[in-house]
């Protein structure tokens, strides 16, 4: 609902821009005409200069050239006159030469000077033939110089046609130029007519452009202004709903911007509150209704909790029996284990018996290995007495007996040595395989404790399951009870619920009243109690759903549920 | 040899003790010649007259009517009708001489009377004014010149380690005249039993020239107390004045030469008190043993401790029993010594010497065996002693010593050995001819930068006799490397120190005893050797790459700047199982015969008194082996001859 | 020491004479009673060098040191394991002793002279050359041993042995 603020488009300018293109579009006529006076000025000013300068200047100095080639003629004149008198002569040539300096400076500042096309062809006739008559009079010159008598009749034959060739070409010249400067002028005249005609139009249209302007710019402001006027005076009387276009984008836009949003707004807010003191109200009987329900499906729970606790005693009976029953079983089992396992310790003693008669006949065979290694050795030292005694010679013969009697005694020994292991090798096999039976039947009666034990094991896991399951049964004997408890805390609680229910109804009804003040647009005759009916569904759904946040919870957990619903009301108790 | 079993035991007492009376007799006798009182006649006469009962009681009646001769002259001395001088100490001595060899046949069983004992007693009967038994004289008579002899000469066996070469005296006994000589071989042993360094052979000469049976007898002068000597007149020429030897008595002769390692094992006299220390320590011994058979009959932990204590007690007693039991064996060197006043007196006259025997330490005790065998070598060095230590009394007055030249003999203890030493204070070693002759041998290069000792040491080599010092005495060819051998067989050292114109030492030392060796045990194999502890200088580990082999296929290796070849004990012994790789086992350093090599065993097990027993006895003589000794546990280990050891890698190497 | 009176004239008094007899690669050996010293069991005995193969070594009799020799060995049969029955003969001829290992010891016997007669050159697993003569008692063939030769120095690897030594006297001399 948020306009941009101020957001600049190009083609809709705001009113500031407005009024400046104004002001400046003024500002630029007037340096406009101020401009073209000057530059036309200007132009005519230059037109004279060029006059001058151009024409009138050269002019005067080919006339001067004219002039000055003249006066050489003349002095040369004079001075074939005076061929004969070289004083004189001499005079009249530095004449002369000063002329001829002259000329040469002349010529030269109008080589200089800027010429028009047609003057500069002239010139470049008089430069074509320049060369013949200079040549002419350095011949004029020399015979001069050398007192020739001659020289007249050069001056005359030769250099007077050149001269007056010369002089036709300066007189071409000169009037050339003032042709020249006739036409600038006639240029000049013409231009000033033009720019005044021009001056005069652009006038004109200045002041046309300046009315128009003016009119249009006041005239958008204005209407606008007029507009949110009326607008505000309308508010002001409570009456809402207008449909505010807006199409422009300037600072009077965005003031109807304003305008059309605080309207928005404050219809919503005069809806919503109307809409929420519908709501109240309706809420207010479904809870007023719901209460009556509440206390008699709490009174139901009663009496089914009381059914709960009594199967409850039935159960908790077989269970103690069941306790009883496993460990009897328990007890039973362990006394076929220690039977088990004393046979199994009877089995080993019988092992370890074995295995002591398998040890004791190997220290037999040992000690027989011994008596045969005695036999052996007796033998060896009978077999050595004998020897003694055959020493001994004579004497050694009763001895000789007594050896050979040991002997036989050592060999007999040995052969009983060897009998006797024979046997006891026979018993030590005996003994092994009589050990091996009963290592097995060891073995079989070890597997029997095994399994027994493991019989008396889940015995006495069923056992204690039992006892749990006894302690589990008190735990929701204890539960129930304390549900009943809670049951008919419940039911007061309803009481209270079903009073509050009532006052807010009460305080919905003058919400109603206080906001019937704003029109809306569209609904300026309908009263505020109708306008809680097109919304009557969704706020039964919504009282169903604070009837179960009561049921679930505590009741200050419900009154906060219920807050954003009646907050102000709610406070005021 | 008629006799009984019974009467041969007491005749073997009579001559030892008899033997022992001449000893007596023959010192008192040297004592008299240097003016001793009369206390000392009556010694010899009492001597002489028990061996006189004795002889007759056990039935020598030559022996007796012998001894009774020269009883009758002391007699006459005792009784002051008879001064003694000179002649009369000669007679007597020479007597004595005569007793000995009489004895010497007696337990040979050989007839008892000879020339010589002929004609001593006929000397005898002279000195005393009567006429000796006519058959005697004549035979002496017949003795003195003859046209030609039958010389039967039978060297002991010991004769050669003397120095004394039997070709030498049959050349010299062809400078008689002609000469028909017959070996006689019956007492030559089976080779395996061969000792190489004895003489097995007897010679039978004719001499076919008419010499006095003085000069011929002069020959044998040097050799007569070490070889069995009848110098007869042929008989187509004279009368036989006794019986020749019979061939019998040849072959029993021979029977006693196969038995000459047995006949060292006589009797020995041993003093009460020793014997009653022996009795207090088998006493001793059985009280022990008695208590310790209580712990069979019951044993209980508790008295451990008394086990114990019985056990040390026992092994005190056992070592304190060994130990006297060895003493037992230990006599006084003096009976050794006591042959020397006489050798020197005989030598220095006949050499024109002035000579004064000193004897020390004569009652230092060594091993019978030790003390029987030192005899020889110690002969031969005072020998050499007097003939080229000593010079003449003209030579020593040109010295500025006194013409008297001082002989010293003397014996000490010094640690576990014995130490014997003969010095003389004569011309020392000429050390120029010495190494002159060494040269000459090739034995060495050239002289120079050689020590004292190093010149010392060249006398001992094989063969070395210098032709300055060679006389007729000593110096023949057969010298001082013999004395080495001999001395080095009992485990004993000799060297010599000399100093020009002051004498010179000759020290030889040797071990206590002969039955008792300190070794090592080292590990070869499964087997146990004994390396004694005196050749034994150091045991090294080696690395693989301090061994160098070298052409021939000898292995040497570094030690102390001189290369050692090393002797791989299981190669020469050929023991199985035995560790090859140098760097597992152990070197053992030892020196023997001079040179020094590296024993590789596979380690040693421990150090032990090792009581030696002979091999020979019952087997034979092995190369490398110098005996055998019991073990603790009685297995039997064999003892190392280093030497011998070094002589088999010599063979080894060369085949 | 002692000796006994010569056996061989013992013999001719008595004219029966006691053997020890002794068993070896089940035939019957006869050793003269009075050339025996004692009967031992087998020990292990101390090897010694450069000894002909049937020399075993050397044992400890009561401190002297007696070479020991394998009668099997020494009649070229093969050696088998040394059980708990085989026994050593210690032997003394001429003065020496010297151990015999056989197989076993069984009986003494007495032998009447005229009950010798010479061995025949036949297939005896002995050679003839030790042997003096066979008897028989109660149907069994009794060889009688000549100690005497067992230990004889005629092989020729004993007279490599003693060699050396005899070179070495003439180095000297």
């Amino acid at each position: 609902m948020k306009m941009p603020k101020l957001k600049f488009k190009i083609p809709a300018l705001t009113v500031r821009g407005r009024l400046r293109l104004v002001l400046g579009m003024l500002m630029l006529m007037l340096v406009a005409g101020a401009v073209i006076g000057i530059g036309s000025m200007q132009l005519q000013n230059e037109g004279m200069r060029a006059m001058y300068q151009d024409e009138l200047v050269t002019a005067q100095t080919v006339s001067r050239m004219r002039a000055d080639s003249l006066m050489q003629f003349i002095v040369l004149g004079e001075a074939a006159k005076l061929v004969k008198q070289p004083p004189q002569l001499k005079q009249k040539m530095d004449d002369y030469a000063a002329l001829e300096a002259k000329f040469r400076a002349e010529k030269k500042s109008f080589d200089a000077a800027p010429k028009s096309e047609a003057v500069a062809a002239q010139y470049k006739k008089y430069m074509a033939d320049e060369g013949d008559y200079v040549s002419g009079l350095k011949d004029m010159t020399d015979a001069l110089n050398q007192h020739d008598e001659a020289a007249g009749d050069v001056l005359d034959m030769e250099v007077r046609p050149l001269m007056m060739m010369r002089l036709e070409v300066l007189d071409k010249l000169v009037t050339m130029q003032r042709d020249e400067a006739f036409a600038a002028y006639q240029a000049q005249v013409s231009r000033f007519k033009l720019i005044r005609a021009v001056s005069i139009g652009a006038l004109a249209a200045g002041l046309l452009l300046a009315i128009w302007m003016a009119l249009s710019l006041s005239r958008s402001i204005i209407n606008t202004l007029t507009y949110a006027g009326r607008v505000a005076r309308e508010i002001s009387q409570g009456k809402l709903g207008h449909a505010i276009k807006v199409k422009r984008n300037d600072e009077l836009g965005q003031l109807l911007d304003a305008f059309r949003s605080m309207d928005e707004r404050l219809s919503a807010i005069v809806g919503e509150v109307r809409h929420g003191s519908g709501a109240v109200s309706t809420a207010a009987q479904q809870i007023a209704r719901g209460n009556d329900d509440l206390s008699q499906r709490t009174q139901e729970q009663a009496s089914s909790l009381e059914e709960t606790a009594s199967s409850m005693e039935e159960m908790t009976s077989t269970v103690k029996q069941n306790a009883e029953n496993a460990s009897h079983a328990n007890q039973l089992a362990r006394g076929a284990r220690e039977q088990a396992e004393r046979g199994g310790e009877v089995a080993s003693q019988a092992v370890v018996a074995m295995k002591e008669i398998n040890a004791s006949s190997r220290k037999i065979s040992d000690i027989v290995s011994l008596i045969d290694e005695i036999a052996f050795q007796t033998n060896l030292l009978s077999l050595n007495a004998a020897v003694e005694a055959a020493r001994a010679g004579e004497q050694g013969r009763g001895f000789a007996v007594v050896a050979t009697e040991v002997r036989n005694l050592a060999q007999r020994s040995a052969g009983a040595a060897k009998e006797i292991k024979a046997l006891i090798n026979d018993s030590a096999e005996k003994v092994r395989t009589g050990t091996e039976l009963v290592d097995q039947s060891g073995k079989a009666l070890g597997e029997i404790v095994d399994s027994v034990k493991k019989v008396t094991d889940i015995v006495a896991e069923i056992a204690a399951a039992s006892q749990e399951q006894s302690a589990g049964i008190d735990q929701v004997n204890h539960a129930v009870s304390q549900m009943d408890e809670m049951t008919q805390q419940n039911a007061a609680l309803v009481e209270e619920a079903a009073a509050a229910a009532r006052a807010m109804q009460e305080q919905a009804n003058e919400l109603a009243r206080q906001v019937a003040f704003f029109h809306l647009d569209g609904d300026l005759a309908a009263a505020p109690a109708p306008a809680a009916k097109p919304v009557a569904a969704a706020v039964v759904a919504e009282a169903e759903a604070v009837f179960a946040a009561v049921r679930n919870s505590p009741a200050p957990r419900a009154a906060r549920m219920a807050e954003p619903a009646a907050a102000g009301v709610w406070k005021e108790f | 040899m008629s006799s009984t079993g019974g009467l041969a035991q007491f005749q073997q007492v009579f001559i030892e003790e008899s033997l022992e009376g001449l000893d007596t007799m023959e010192s008192s006798l040297l004592a008299l010649d240097d003016g001793g009182d009369g206390e000392l006649v009556h010694t010899i006469f009492r001597a002489a007259h028990s061996i006189k009962g004795g002889a007759a009681t056990f039935g020598f009646p030559e022996m007796a009517s012998f001894t009774h001769e020269a009883e009758s002259l002391l007699d006459e001395v005792r009784g002051g009708k008879r001064a003694i001088d000179k002649p009369i100490v000669e007679l007597l001595l020479r007597s004595v001489d005569c007793l000995r060899g009489m004895f010497d046949r007696a337990r040979a069983g050989q007839p008892l009377n000879d020339a010589t004992s002929d004609d001593v007693r006929g000397e005898l009967a002279a000195m005393m004014g009567r006429a000796a038994p006519a058959a005697a004289v004549q035979g002496r008579r017949a003795g003195d010149q003859a046209e030609a002899w039958i010389i039967r000469f039978h060297p002991h066996a010991g004769m050669l380690a003397g120095g004394n070469d039997p070709l030498r005296l049959i050349r010299e006994l062809a400078g008689l005249g002609e000469l028909a000589v017959e070996a006689d071989l019956s007492r030559l042993p089976a080779l395996a039993k061969l000792d190489p360094s004895e003489c097995h052979m007897g010679w039978s000469i004719e001499l076919k020239a008419p010499v006095r049976r003085e000069d011929i007898k002069a020959v044998f002068d040097w050799v007569e107390d070490e070889c069995d000597l009848a110098i007869e007149p042929k008989p187509s020429a004279v009368v036989t004045p006794a019986a020749p030897p019979a061939p019998a008595n040849i072959a029993e002769a021979a029977a006693r030469g196969t038995r000459e390692a047995n006949a060292d094992s006589g009797s020995v006299r041993v003093s009460i008190d020793k014997i009653d220390g022996m009795i207090n320590l088998v006493g001793e011994l059985v009280i022990t043993q008695a208590m310790l058979d209580t712990f069979r009959e019951e044993f209980d932990p508790s008295r451990l401790a008394l086990l114990q204590h019985g056990l040390t007690q026992l092994a005190r007693h056992a070592r304190e029993l060994q130990e006297s039991v060895m003493g037992i064996r230990m006599l006084p060197i003096a009976s050794v010594f006591n042959r020397f006043p006489r050798l020197v007196r005989d030598l220095s006259q006949k050499l024109g010497k002035q000579v004064k025997l000193e004897l020390h330490g004569e009652q230092t005790e060594l091993d019978k065996t030790v003390l029987e065998k030192i005899g020889d070598p110690m002969v031969h060095l005072v020998r050499n002693a007097i003939d080229h230590g000593l010079e003449t009394p003209q030579k020593r007055r040109a010295a500025g010593k006194s013409d008297m030249g001082t002989l010293k003999l003397d014996a000490y203890h010094r640690g576990g050995n014995i130490v014997v030493e003969v010095s003389d204070d004569g011309a020392g070693l000429n050390r120029g001819a010495i190494v002159g002759k060494a040269i000459e041998r090739g034995l060495i290069r050239s002289g120079e930068g050689l020590s004292d000792e190093a010149v010392g040491e060249l006398i001992f080599q094989p063969g070395f006799s210098t032709a300055e010092v060679t006389t007729d005495l000593s110096g023949r060819g057969v010298g001082m490397d013999v004395v080495r051998r001999n001395v080095s067989d009992l485990g004993g050292t000799v060297t010599i120190r000399s100093k020009p114109g002051q004498g010179s030492v000759f020290t030889i030392t040797l071990p206590l005893t002969l039955a008792i060796i300190d070794g090592l045990t080292a590990a070869v194999g499964q087997e146990r050797y004994i390396v004694p502890l005196v050749s034994i200088v150091e045991s090294v580990q080696l690395k693989p790459e301090a061994l160098k082999t070298v052409v021939g296929g000898g292995e040497l290796f570094r030690f102390r700047g001189e290369y050692l070849p090393v002797l791989r004990l299981h190669e020469l012994f050929g023991c199985d199982g035995a560790k090859r790789a140098i760097e597992d086992g152990l070197v053992i350093v030892v020196e023997g015969d001079g040179s020094r090599v590296g024993l590789f065993v596979d380690g040693l097990v421990g150090q032990q008194q090792a009581v030696v027993k002979s091999l020979e006895t019952n087997y034979r003589r092995v190369q490398g082996v110098s005996g055998a000794t019991i073990l603790a546990d009685g297995s039997v280990a064999l003892i190392t001859d280093i030497a011998g050891l070094v002589r088999l890698h010599g063979r080894r190497k060369a085949a | 020491m002692t000796h006994p009176a010569n056996p061989v004239a013992s013999d001719a008094e008595t004219a029966a004479t006691q053997y020890l007899t002794v068993n070896l690669a089940s035939e019957e050996y006869a050793i003269d009673i009075l050339a025996v010293r004692e009967i031992r069991g087998w020990t292990p005995v101390t090897r010694i060098p450069q000894a002909p193969h049937y020399v075993l070594g050397v044992l400890n009799l009561r401190g002297a040191i007696v070479p020991v020799l394998d009668l099997r060995l020494r009649f070229g049969l093969q050696r088998e394991e040394y059980s708990a029955t085989t026994v050593t003969v210690v032997v003394t001829v001429a003065g020496r002793l010297f151990g015999v290992v056989v197989d076993a010891v069984s009986d003494v016997l007495d032998v009447q002279a005229d009950g010798v007669r010479p061995v025949p050159d036949m297939g005896t697993a002995v050679d003839t050359e030790y042997l003096k003569g066979l008897t028989s008692v109660d149907e069994r063939m009794v060889l009688l041993l000549d100690v005497d030769k067992l230990l004889q120095p005629q092989d020729a690897q004993m007279l490599e042995a003693a060699l050396p030594a005899v070179t070495e006297v003439k180095a000297v001399a």
